[in-house]
């Protein structure tokens, strides 16, 4: 694709389709005439047109505002225009750049869940870049973080967000996973655990298992106790997981224990440190 | 005024009427491409070629930069070579067309950078060609912008063509020098002032009129 030039490049880009932040409408065009713009550059005739364009102002909702002028309509009006567009040369892959970042949380859910059906109904892939984090989690399958140009981590959506490789990927999505440590406890926190009273862990839920009572079971069956500082419990496509941060008393024994108790029961534990 | 007068002011309006209409004409046939060609030339643009950019600027500028008597009386041989005289109203049309079409080149390619540029970048994701952005979305996107500029170029004509007296080009400002000045007949002057006026009233508001109805970037309600 990269070492393609002139027409061969440009039949290329007609198979994929782009949506972009401030949509890119002509001012000169209505509605109707925008999305005919790419069929009018690929040759395709009057006729045609017409079918395509109606059907395609159907599909992504404002038909009646076919012949109003960009100027008058609403930014997630204009970015269905947009879509319309792009879907018009019947791409097999669409670029979203930062499609929803220039709209409000509503409209922004609107616009996801039609480029959630048009991945379902026309089958096609949606290539979503952004830098809202929880538009990733609602309406992604698959993620790759990048940095400096570069993919530094890819997988599926709630393997990356539950269990994170890269720092860059921690900071991105760790606030949607939870488990950041509360400054309280943060301003707290020692290496060593000469005079402590507690050990502070970070607990990761994840996979089927993510809703037993195992934390209340470690207590009935092992007689510890964890006093919970921090915790979530979220989805991520119908998939539960939680992350919470807690300690127990400070006992190498108990420690011992209990982590051997979590790793069975297939929950994450991650020291971090002895608690003043 | 006698009659007589009047059939001069009559036939001088024609004239300059004639004059500025096929100037304008071939100067926005010149321009108009060149225009395009200055605004879509530079580096990483769509038709690249900064040298032949770069040259066509200098040429631009050296037209516009040379006053427009000057260039009258300067280009006497290339007028003569293209219509057989350097006198005439038919003669005059040359200057003014080498006059207006730079300027209508600046105006068109101001125009057209003012486009959004993420709409060129919407375009050639849509697999577009060079020509079909020009056709179908700069020009189309810069129309209020050039038919202002076009009216521009109209008024400027107007006052030019006022000055190709000095060829035999004849005209509203001819007459006046001739008659009003020359003459000591401060009726013919105001009357061709007038006139003037009115025809520099008429362009503004037609040029206005039109802008504002190909504009769609401003919402009517």
């Amino acid at each position: 694709m990269a070492t393609l030039e002139g027409p061969a490049l440009r039949t290329q880009r007609r198979k994929i389709g782009m949506i972009f932040q401030h949509f890119n409408l002509l001012s000169s065009r209505t509605a109707y005439a925008n999305v005919a713009l790419p069929l009018e550059f690929a040759g395709v005739d009057r006729r045609a047109i017409k079918t395509r364009v109606e059907s395609l102002l159907d599909l992504v909702g404002p038909s009646d505002k076919r012949d109003r002028f960009p100027v008058e309509l609403s930014g997630g009006q204009k970015q269905r225009v947009g879509i319309a567009r792009a879907l018009a040369t019947e791409p097999k892959v669409l670029l979203s750049d930062e499609a929803t970042s220039a709209l409000d949380p509503e409209t922004t859910r609107s616009i996801l869940a039609l480029l959630h059906e048009i991945n379902r109904r026309l089958g096609v892939t949606i290539l979503l870049i952004t830098h809202e984090m929880s538009v990733i989690k609602e309406t992604c399958d698959r993620v790759a973080v990048m940095e400096s140009g570069a993919i530094i981590e890819e997988g599926e959506v709630y393997d990356v967000i539950t269990l994170p490789q890269t720092a860059t990927a921690r900071s991105f999505l760790g606030a949607l996973s939870g488990g950041e440590i509360p400054p309280g406890l943060a301003a707290r926190l020692r290496l060593t655990g000469d005079g402590a009273s507690a050990i502070a862990l970070r607990l990761k839920f994840t996979g089927p298992r993510a809703t037993e009572p195992i934390l209340s079971r470690l207590t009935r069956e092992r007689g510890i106790e964890v006093a919970v500082l921090q915790a979530q419990v979220d989805e991520i496509g119908a998939r539960p997981f939680g992350s919470m941060i807690g300690t127990l008393a400070n006992s190498d024994r108990l420690l011992a224990v209990a982590e051997e108790f979590l790793a069975d029961h297939g929950v994450g534990a991650e020291r971090l440190g002895y608690v003043a | 005024m006698s009659p007589e007068i009047v059939g001069f002011i009559a036939g001088a309006l024609l004239d300059t009427l004639y004059m500025v209409a096929i100037s304008g004409l071939i100067g926005t046939l010149i321009g108009m491409p060149l225009g395009v060609f200055l605004a879509t030339s530079g580096k990483g643009e769509l038709f690249e070629a900064q040298r032949l950019s770069r040259t066509l600027g200098l040429i631009v500028n050296a037209t516009r930069s040379t006053p427009f008597i000057i260039l009258v009386v300067a280009i006497i041989p290339f007028t003569r070579m293209i219509v057989g005289t350097a006198i005439g109203t038919t003669a005059a049309i040359v200057p003014l067309t080498i006059a207006a079409a730079p300027f209508i080149a600046r105006i068109v390619e101001a125009a057209i950078r003012e486009v959004d540029h993420g709409l060129i970048e919407a375009s050639v994701a849509m697999g577009a060609t060079p020509i079909q952005i020009v056709r179908k979305v700069l020009l189309p996107e810069a129309l209020p912008g050039v038919t202002l500029g076009l009216t521009l170029t109209a008024v400027s004509l107007l006052a030019n063509s006022a000055m190709v007296g000095t060829v035999g080009g004849g005209g509203l400002g001819d007459l006046a020098i001739r008659y009003g000045y020359q003459r000591f007949m401060p009726d013919v002057m105001a009357t061709v002032v007038l006139v003037l006026i009115l025809l520099v009233q008429g362009a503004q508001t037609l040029g206005e009129t039109i802008a504002k109805r190909v504009n769609k970037r401003i919402r009517r309600l």
